[in-house]
């Protein structure tokens, strides 16, 4: 357990941390390859020059890849701090307990088996995202298993649900356009077109865990203490499950399996603002949404003329997070 | 009051570990619960908060079945403090305005009256001077009060204590106790399951025994003793000293 958390004034902390979430997005649209200045982009759009090339950059390129890494990253930070708080596990998020996995794979069952129902992978995915995030619960309630239980049922569904992507994409190349991107997670090839339907899913899955943020605080202290404050615990803990899975199958549905940023982002907000929902959910939407943002403005940058899939460079932050994460806490139960 | 009419239950099929118990709390009185391991004390104190249902039998509070009641409702008239511990996370204040839940409206915030009955939770158990501090850098004792004070601040009349004394420092356990006995004059009902026979002996207004799931004995202080129970139920002889006016109890094994 932290004991040197900062605790900085929480309403100060979002405001900066809004800031930044528009800092990331100018970032995000005017640099790249050939740097936009807003100015420039402005203009064409206030002349309604569309076949400038500024305009044709932010538009068709940066602006729909800047808007996906904004909703996934907000999305997944969200439902990894909905999914903590409900398993009062804090290893958990939605990669690492498996319900990206769920998701993904019902993405490629969709694409497989309607390929032009592009816009039913955001149902596709919330489906998948939803059995899986049902079935880790029960098993985390059912067998009173222990922290590491879960996460190592959380890996075996990965490896499960990792396999199946394979096996459809070997026995089916063509399901799915930039499968290998969709598999690393990406946010290149975007359009304004894919990001259609799922912001709804994602304005959904946001408004759900912000009514539900009070809530949230009460089912951390466990099941008997919040059904004596008063608590329906069955209808809230299903409830929170579904805007988890909402939130995370919405992201996976355009963004590919990005995964730790619903593990990275909850626990820096925590260390910097504390453990109250009522502050961290909003917190964490901000935090998320600029993180993913700024990732993947370096993985795009930062080795030009390559472009990496953000989801590597978040493997890169995110792996050795979650061993640090596991060293903690197996020590401070040690302790 | 709070009436348990012919209890039973079950945590898995055929191994009943409550077999009919009825029994009723006086109003504004300690009642304490003692009774070996397993004799299914605690689970008797969580049906009376009806976090666990009953296979057979009913709870009342004030002659209404407490199943009829919405968990809000019922969460203003009964508090229970469990066993188990709780989230270490938190600040003092933000666990103790959790009590406040049950009297708050969707999606409001703390009002001006739930801000002071925290504070006078907080002073009641002596811990305001700790609001800031994380759980995790407290003492089990003052972790305990923390404990109380959130049970205080859901603001009920009737208050269920299972174990509030276990790994406690001997001063800790008297502590609580003189906290206890604060609260019932305050006007509340106390309910709570204790291992400590002679702080159950010294603090109670009421005893039950409980062994195997049943009810064996019920009374006050002295009529407990009187019966010779203890040393049956728990396989222990108990001899009682005098010492300064006070009597001093003492256990040896059988």
């Amino acid at each position: 357990m932290l004991k040197k958390e900062l605790h900085l004034n929480r309403r100060l902390v979002i405001i900066i941390l809004a800031g930044l979430v528009i800092l990331a997005a100018l970032l995000g649209v005017c640099l790249g390859a050939v740097n936009v200045s807003p100015l420039d982009f402005i203009d064409a759009l206030i002349h309604g020059e569309t076949g400038r090339m500024a305009y044709r950059i932010v538009m068709h390129v940066r602006l729909p890849r800047v808007l996906g890494g904004l909703l996934a990253g907000g999305a997944l930070a969200v439902s990894g701090c909905i999914l903590q708080s409900l398993l009062q596990n804090p290893l958990a998020s939605p990669n690492v307990i498996g319900v990206n996995g769920g998701a993904g794979i019902c993405v490629l069952i969709c694409a497989s088996f309607f390929p032009a129902a592009v816009s039913m992978y955001p149902m596709a995915a919330f489906l998948g995202a939803l059995l899986t995030a049902i079935l880790v619960y029960l098993i985390s309630m059912g067998s009173r298993s222990s922290k590491v239980t879960l996460i190592l049922t959380g890996i075996a569904i990965s490896s499960i649900t990792g396999a199946g992507m394979n096996f459809i994409l070997t026995v089916n190349p063509d399901a799915y356009v930039g499968a290998s991107d969709f598999l690393i997670g990406g946010l290149s090839g975007l359009t304004m077109k894919s990001l259609r339907f799922v912001w709804i899913y994602i304005l959904v899955g946001l408004i759900g865990a912000f009514m539900l943020r009070r809530e949230l605080n009460l089912i951390r202290l466990g099941q008997d203490t919040a059904k004596s404050l008063g608590l329906n615990v069955p209808v809230i803990r299903f409830l929170l499950l579904v805007f988890a899975a909402l939130l995370a199958g919405a992201a996976i549905s355009f963004a590919g399996m990005i995964g730790f940023v619903g593990l990275i982002i909850p626990h820096a907000m925590r260390f910097i603002i504390g453990h109250d929902n009522i502050y961290l959910v909003p917190a964490s939407a901000l935090a998320g949404s600029a993180f993913v943002v700024l990732c993947d403005l370096v993985s795009r940058t930062a080795f030009s003329p390559y472009e990496l899939p953000v989801g590597i460079l978040l493997a890169f932050i995110g792996g050795p997070f979650f061993i640090y994460l596991v060293v903690r806490y197996r020590k401070a139960n040690r302790d | 009051m709070i009436r348990v009419s012919d209890i039973s239950y079950s945590y898995m099929p055929g191994r009943e570990v409550l077999h009919g118990v009825t029994t009723s709390f006086p109003e504004n009185k300690v009642t304490t619960i003692i009774g070996p391991n397993g004799c299914g004390k605690s689970t008797l104190l969580k049906i009376c908060a009806d976090i666990l249902t009953p296979s057979s039998g009913s709870v009342t509070l004030d002659d209404v079945d407490i199943r009829t009641f919405k968990p809000k409702e019922l969460a203003r008239k009964i508090a229970i403090l469990s066993q188990k511990e709780l989230a270490l996370d938190e600040t003092v204040y933000e666990l103790v305005s959790y009590g406040r839940y049950p009297h708050q409206r969707y999606g409001a915030g703390l009002s001006p009256l739930d801000k002071e009955r925290i504070e006078s939770a907080m002073e009641t158990t002596h811990v305001a001077e700790f609001r800031n501090r994380m759980l995790s850098q407290l003492s089990g004792g003052q972790r305990q009060r923390v404990y109380i004070a959130m049970a205080i601040a859901q603001d009920t009349g009737i208050i269920l204590l299972d174990e509030p004394t276990t790994y406690m420092d001997i001063s800790v356990r008297f502590e609580i106790m003189e906290l206890v006995r604060s609260l019932q004059q305050s006007g509340k009902t106390i309910v709570m399951v204790l291992h400590d026979i002679d702080l159950a002996l010294d603090y109670s207004d009421h005893i039950l025994v409980m062994k195997d799931g049943n009810l064996v004995l019920e009374g006050t202080s002295e009529d407990i003793i009187a019966s010779r129970k203890i040393d049956e139920v728990f396989n222990v002889r108990m001899s009682i000293l005098d010492h300064d006016e006070r009597q001093i109890y003492h256990f040896d094994k059988r």
